[in-house]
């Protein structure tokens, strides 16, 4: 009983955590994550420009990343720890998002997608050094 | 021999769902190879606790919920019980989710407009497939992963360091923060290996199956051979991840952005491919935990249970496993990430390891009950040793999820 009790207490207790904290609280995770998300529309935006996608998945996959990138763009524009590296991010961030938005609605053929990927490519080679540097230790 | 040879590709395929994917290839592209490990321990594990449900199963026809009652009391086995049907529910959400999200990339519908359709998807297949069916089809479809395989070869990784980083080892990190980071993952993948739910399903499965004494050898090889295959793809997963995310800075969240690395190698075909077999692999774990809830509520409680009765003789259990594929969809309804969801459900199944796994260890290596079946001196060396990696993983578990912001960094 009291090693189900202490299970329960502690999927509780973490369950509490979670919820109550705020896991994005900072800066070096949401830089983190920005690069991520960033290279992910890069990576998409590259198979669309090489053919190597049905125009359905570009949309799809880049729709489903808008609402990642702009929770991150929500948490930089909160991020008080570390101003400078948020206030570079920030228009990174702000620029990401168009992008993607832009793959998701009108940009699913090669012609289309080469310069958006030119350009994250740009704002990938720029958010990898900050990320790295906001990193802890 | 060709039972067997289903059952085998069956376990292979249906080892991968959605938890599994997405901590092994952001285990490969964060920590590279450092993980590999892992997976291989994971799988000897797994491959322990699973003969074990599947023999004793086979001989006494138990299944683990019914060991668990018997042998921790009521009380204990309760709380067991609402922890796993909780996380099951949890992990069954994650895959609707993860299902809807591939779906979206075939046919451009709103995202909760396809977890509605995934819902009745899967309650109509397992209302109207026989459990063999249910196990096979999905089983054999989620055998299509085998592309990330031979993605994992065509990367060219340096096999001399591959077979160097099965050997557990901790790898040299920059900060406390990674060090911490790269104990959540351990955690977490050997979580997503040893899942509670894949022996409540497996030893349910035999009894659902019928299966007698003389089913001991074949249970072995299935889990033997299944296990060692699925846990090829595991490594595959982290081979990808390290070998084609890291160096594009990528840590993938989503099933889509794994699919891309099909892409890369077989354009459209790799794509498509990749796609329908996390489709067959998420849809399969999805029926999996709903059904795994549902037998251990039945089991637990007495209840007439199987998909071998017809839904009026096991009425109960029915509105049991409709119950939690209903839960789940409103879970997922609700607008949670599916990723964040299954990386709790996991990280939280690890928790409930000890107390799923404990009395399935004395039952089976009990002489009195198992008679000639019960646990040889290596399967007792080998289930104690890994009641003592789970209960550590067990432990530190929650800390983990705290000190690491929820596993994000």
């Amino acid at each position: 009983m009291g090693v189900g009790l202490s299970i329960a207490g502690a999927l509780g207790l973490a369950t509490f955590v979670v919820v109550s904290g705020k896991p994005q609280s900072t800066l070096y995770i949401t830089l983190g994550e920005l690069r991520s998300r960033a290279a992910e529309s890069l990576e998409i935006a590259r198979a669309t420009a090489a053919s190597r996608l049905t125009p359905n998945f570009v949309r799809a996959q880049a729709a489903q990343l808008v609402p990642r990138i702009a929770s991150l763009r929500d948490a930089l524009a909160d991020a008080h720890d570390g101003a400078a590296d948020a206030r570079t991010a920030r228009p990174l961030s702000e620029r990401l998002l168009a992008l993607t938005q832009e793959l998701a609605e009108h940009a699913d053929t090669p012609s289309a997608a080469r310069p958006i990927e030119r350009e994250l490519s740009g704002i990938v080679e720029r958010l990898v050094p900050l990320a790295r540097s906001a990193r802890p230790g | 021999m060709l039972e067997l040879f289903l059952g085998i590709l069956t376990a292979m395929g249906g080892f991968v769902e959605i938890g599994e994917l997405t901590f092994a290839v952001n285990a490969g592209s964060k920590f590279g190879y450092g993980l590999l490990w892992v997976a291989g321990v994971g799988t000897v594990g797994i491959i322990v606790y699973g003969e074990m449900a599947g023999r004793v199963a086979a001989v006494r026809g138990q299944p683990v919920f019914n060991l668990i009652r018997e042998r921790v009391g009521f009380d204990a086995g309760l709380v067991t019980l609402v922890a796993a049907v909780a996380v099951n529910v949890l992990t069954c959400a994650a895959e609707i989710g993860a299902i809807a999200l591939v779906w979206q990339l075939f046919v451009d519908w709103p995202y909760r407009a396809w977890v509605a359709v995934a819902f009745g998807f899967l309650v109509l297949v397992v209302w109207v497939l026989p459990f063999q069916w249910i196990e096979r089809v999905f089983g054999l479809g989620g055998l299509l992963l085998v592309v990330f395989l031979v993605i994992a070869v065509m990367e060219v990784p340096d096999l001399g360091e591959v077979g160097a980083a099965f050997v557990p080892r901790v790898p040299a990190l920059e900060s406390t923060q990674e060090y911490l980071l790269y104990a959540y993952y351990t955690v977490a993948l050997l979580s997503s290996i040893m899942l509670p739910y894949e022996v409540y399903f497996y030893s349910s499965g035999a009894v659902e199956d019928r299966w007698k004494p003389s089913d001991v050898r074949r249970n072995r090889l299935i889990v033997v051979v299944g296990f060692v295959l699925g846990s090829l793809l595991c490594a595959a997963l982290i081979i990808v991840g390290s070998q084609f995310f890291a160096p594009r800075h990528i840590e993938p969240q989503l099933p889509g952005v794994v699919a891309t690395s099909a892409a890369a190698h077989f354009g459209v075909a790799g794509l498509l491919i990749a796609i329908a077999g996390m489709f067959f692999a998420f849809a399969g774990a999805a029926i999996e935990t709903a059904l795994s809830a549902a037998y251990g509520i039945a089991q637990f409680f007495g209840w007439p249970w199987g998909r071998f009765r017809p839904p009026r003789e096991a009425s109960r259990f029915t509105i049991t496993w409709l119950a939690v594929f209903a839960l789940a969809t409103a879970v997922i309804l609700t607008g949670v990430d599916p990723v964040s969801v299954v990386e709790y459900s996991i990280v939280f199944s690890v928790v409930i390891l000890p107390l799923t796994y404990l009395p399935l260890l004395l039952v089976a290596g009990d002489r009195r009950v198992m008679g000639e079946y019960a646990n040889g001196p290596i399967a007792r060396v080998l289930g104690w040793l890994y009641m003592g990696i789970v209960t550590v993983a067990a432990l530190a578990a929650i800390p983990l999820l705290i000190l690491t912001h929820g596993g994000q960094g």
